[in-house]
């Protein structure tokens, strides 16, 4: 039996199914069950288990948007944060920081004429943290190329849906601080110039 | 009239006439392209969130509860008759 056995494994291990089926038929006598029947899915099963993905898709529609729903009216309004070290950038150079939570990455550019302005890092199209490029002026992310203004962090070109959340920036006793984070949607127009 | 090879047939895998078949397989299209349309509807749901479009929510989930209920139609109602017509 055992010797019969090891005979057989080798040959159900590189064999495709077909050969595995001939492989095991003298076998079938000691594991006897509907192979055919239960390899084979019917149409009727195969309905309900779309009507189930119908219902499931159904449930995580309404649920995704009852819960951002949700969120959206109970957000708590963040108050002024501090962002250390921004006194001292050059203008034409960013940097990076979080607001208002540790896991809400944000940049700060320090534009040539001098003025600050501060996004959200997440790219629009698919979350890629976008940097900086001094040579262009203009937010870029090397994920799909896509670009964005570093004034307005409105979508200059490349796949991108929206503009870039943006972090409004107040200045006392010439400290820089970050002050509320808007979310933009589409019905702002891109930037073309 | 039936068609399907000889052979042992599980259950649900009995020979059909071929009216029932494509009645049967004309059922099944439609619901997956139900699906793939509240597949697309669940993308434009979770896009309009995070873009906090709150005023596109609610019609793309109605859209996506009507197409549960098309698929809900066809699979309580829409079945080949059991018999034949005489």
């Amino acid at each position: 039996m055992s010797s019969e056995l090891a005979k057989v494994i080798p040959e159900v291990l590189y064999s495709d199914e077909t050969d595995v089926r001939i492989a095991t038929e003298s076998h079938q006598a000691e594991f006897p069950y509907g192979r055919d029947s239960e390899a084979q899915v019917t149409r009727r099963e195969f309905c309900n288990f779309l009507f189930l993905t119908s219902s499931a898709l159904l449930v995580g529609a309404g649920g995704f948007a009852a819960e951002e729903a949700y969120k959206a009216k109970t957000e708590v309004v963040h108050g002024p944060v501090a962002v250390a070290g921004a006194e001292t950038m050059e203008p034409g150079t960013a940097m990076n920081f979080s607001y208002p939570h540790e896991e809400d990455t944000a940049i700060l550019i320090r534009a040539k004429d001098g003025s600050y302005h501060a996004f959200g890092q997440k790219c629009t199209h698919l979350s890629c943290p976008v940097h900086y490029s001094k040579d262009h002026d203009r937010l870029e992310c090397p994920c799909h190329e896509g670009g964005f203004s570093a004034t307005t962090g409105e979508v200059l070109y490349g796949p991108p849906p929206r503009p870039l959340d943006k972090i409004g920036i107040e200045i006392h006793n010439g400290r820089i601080f970050a002050a509320g984070r808007e979310v933009r949607g589409t019905e702002v127009q891109r930037d073309n110039g | 009239m039936t068609t399907g090879k000889p052979g042992n047939y599980g259950i649900g895998n009995q020979p059909q006439p071929r009216g029932r078949t494509a009645v049967w397989t004309a059922r099944l299209v439609i619901m997956v392209m139900i699906n793939l349309a509240q597949l697309w509807l669940l993308a434009a749901v979770v896009d309009a969130a995070l873009a906090h479009e709150f005023k596109q929510l609610v019609p793309l989930v109605i859209a996506s509860g009507i197409c549960w209920l098309i698929a809900l139609t066809i699979f309580l109602w829409w079945k080949p008759a059991l018999g034949p017509r005489r």
